[in-house]
């Protein structure tokens, strides 16, 4: 009677053991099953777009500066945001870095200027089409009337990205 | 071998204590008339291992043997109950048996019960239990001899069998058996088709004494009825009669005042064909198939009868067990196959020609992103020009507020110069009109959107002109 228990007892033993094999085993495949599906999918899509993947991920780059540092970031934006704005007969041209994290991949910068009012627009439009990872977050522009002056306060940043130049 | 093989198959064992000996019988298929393998002599006390050392070897070989002991090892008793549930009954019965044998510490482990209800009547159990210290001896020295007894019976249930089966409707008939031998007569009695109680008589020896023989019959019968309906307040109503010598029934019959039925004994033929028969008295009229009935009223050791009532849901649970194993693995090898083979080498294949191009995938989806909330953003140039295109030649600006980060907004402040305060609405409706078109609002502004400083020469009219606020939303 004894050895019939320990037979029952093993028996059952076995199917619990093979029922979380199996478990297992179908998680397993459900896991490998979905993978693939999902590699099949990303395999069509990249058939089907990768010239205009190429093309967003470029156009995407552009809003990225390159820099090796932050610093050295910041010298080559003051150096052509200068030269802008003597094209467009700005003055007074003082740029800030301010305070913050530079982990986040973008650095604020105060910026500001004098000129007339159809320059300044102008200088947005190059800005935009130059330097596209320099962006505009609050802006303050005073008017005088009588001098026809306009002068600009704002709050810019800059999105960057660290190349060493090994990498490049 | 063969034969030893054959043995542990299909022979059974029939253990019979009778006059101090306990006598092996082993029959089977090919031998079912049976013979004995030998006897041991019944002590209260062995020597160690004696007993053991006795057993025969054929008898060891043979599982479940029958246990046959006298009837008086066996009580009986009837108590009322109202239910038939088996752990109530099992409780009450062990309790009720505790009291009235308090000595004999085994009795509870040696019962077995019927229960039975007709119609309104209140339930009853019909008890039967071993009580002789004699039969747990020898229990438990057979116990230890490797020959545990699967069932104990005694002739008196042998015959209450045998004459169910002879009987309609045994359970409602009180009966009277009278076996009658040459030297001995057993009466046996029983109530609603339960025996009750037996009674052993010696007759004279002498074949000559027939008439004798019939008187102490009768009279002993007639002693025997009035034992009865002292004890069943019932009376019997029918007699069956079994003989291995000749005996007129009918004038005991006569006698009795009462009709009598012949039973013939199932094994006449063969104890003549044999000539001397070994079976004992009491057992002289049965066949050894009779003795090993299962369907005879036996009485086991209650971890057997457990044993007996787990074995089913063991079975099932091996079976099913089995099954299931048999089943899982089939789908564990199937698993192990799929998984093994296609899924695989599919995997591998995909993933090396898409490592790459997922890198390229998740920086296209970052950068659609990127793109997409830049898309978002206004373009100050275009405000801007929105605004320089928007403004009336009487309206001067004075300062601009953009906030370029959501919620989008432009606050504009200016002048508007006219001659009367009545010609500033048509020139700020115009410049609300042209914002409206020039810039992407979130909704069209309107003339209540602007706000005039009053304190700060908003309607000083000798001043350049009056002051004026908007807010707009950008999309």
């Amino acid at each position: 009677m004894r050895n019939k228990w320990i037979i029952t007892g093993a028996l059952w033993l076995a199917v619990i053991v093979l029922t979380f094999y199996n478990a297992s085993e179908i998680k397993s495949l459900k896991y490998q099953s979905e993978k693939i599906e999902s590699l099949r999918m990303d395999k069509e899509f990249w058939q089907q777009n990768s010239k205009n993947i190429n093309f967003i991920i470029t156009e995407g780059e552009k809003l990225f500066f390159d820099v090796e540092s932050v610093d050295l970031g910041l010298l080559a934006i003051d150096d052509r945001l200068k030269k802008l704005s003597s094209k467009y007969h700005l003055e007074n041209l003082k740029i800030g870095k301010q305070h913050a994290s530079e982990s986040d991949g973008y650095v604020p910068v105060d910026l500001s200027f004098e000129g007339n009012y159809e320059d300044i627009y102008k200088w947005f439009k190059s800005v935009k089409n130059d330097l596209p990872f320099l962006k505009p977050k609050n802006l303050k522009i005073t008017m005088n009337p009588v001098s026809n002056m306009t002068v600009l306060n704002g709050s810019f940043f800059f999105r960057y990205r660290i190349k060493s130049a090994n990498s490049e | 071998m063969p034969k030893l093989y054959s043995m542990k198959n299909n022979n059974k064992l029939i253990i019979i204590a009778h006059n101090s000996e306990l006598q092996f019988v082993l029959y089977g298929r090919k031998d079912i008339d049976g013979r004995v393998i030998g006897t041991i002599p019944i002590k209260e006390e062995y020597l160690p291992d004696e007993f053991s050392g006795n057993i025969f070897e054929e008898a060891k070989k043979v599982k479940n043997p029958l246990l046959v002991m006298p009837d008086y090892v066996a009580g009986i008793e009837t108590y009322p109950f109202a239910t038939g549930k088996k752990s109530i009954v099992s409780a009450f019965i062990k309790r009720k048996l505790s009291e009235s044998f308090p000595a004999v510490l085994d009795v509870t482990d040696f019962y077995n019960y019927t229960y039975s209800k007709s119609g309104q009547s209140a339930g009853s159990i019909y008890t039967f239990f071993l009580h002789d210290p004699l039969v747990f001896n020898l229990y438990n020295h057979l116990k230890d001899a490797d020959i545990c007894p699967d069932r104990v019976t005694i002739p008196a249930f042998i015959w209450q069998h045998k004459i169910g089966k002879l009987l309609d409707n045994a359970s409602s008939e009180n009966f009277c058996l009278i076996h009658v031998l040459s030297e001995e007569c057993y009466l046996y009695f029983y109530l609603n088709g339960d025996f009750l109680f037996s009674r052993s008589i010696m007759l004279p020896e002498s074949e000559e004494a027939g008439s004798e023989k019939l008187e102490i019959l009768s009279f002993e019968i007639s002693q025997s009825l009035r034992l009865f309906s002292q004890k069943a307040k019932s009376e019997i109503n029918k007699f069956f009669f079994v003989s291995s010598i000749h005996i007129n029934e009918t004038e005991l019959s006569e006698r009795l005042g009462k009709d009598i039925i012949r039973i013939e004994s199932d094994r006449k033929d063969a104890v003549e064909a044999k000539g001397k028969d070994f079976m004992p008295p009491p057992l002289s009229a049965f066949t050894l198939a009779d003795i090993d009935q299962k369907a005879v009223p036996a009485i086991s050791h209650r971890l057997v009868v457990m044993e007996k009532a787990w074995q089913s849901v063991i079975w099932a649970g091996i079976i099913t067990g089995v099954l299931l194993i048999f089943l899982l693995g089939f789908e564990a090898f199937f698993l192990n196959y799929l998984s093994g083979s296609n899924s695989k080498s599919v995997m591998s294949g995909l993933t090396n020609d898409m490592m790459a191009n997922r890198q390229v995938i998740e920086e296209y989806n970052n950068t659609i992103d990127l793109i997409t909330n830049e898309m978002q953003r206004p373009d100050p140039a275009s405000i801007l020009g929105g605004i320089a295109l928007s403004l009336p030649e009487t309206v001067t600006m004075e300062e601009l507020t953009f906030n370029l980060e959501p919620p989008f907004q432009v606050v504009m402040k200016g002048q508007v110069r006219t001659e009367n305060p009545d010609g500033i609405k048509p020139v700020l409706s115009a410049m609300v009109y042209s914002l409206t078109r020039n810039l992407e609002l979130k909704r069209p502004a309107v003339i209540g959107d602007i706000v005039f400083d009053i304190e700060q020469g908003g309607g000083d009219f000798s001043s350049s002109g009056y002051k004026f606020q908007i807010q707009l939303d950008l999309k």
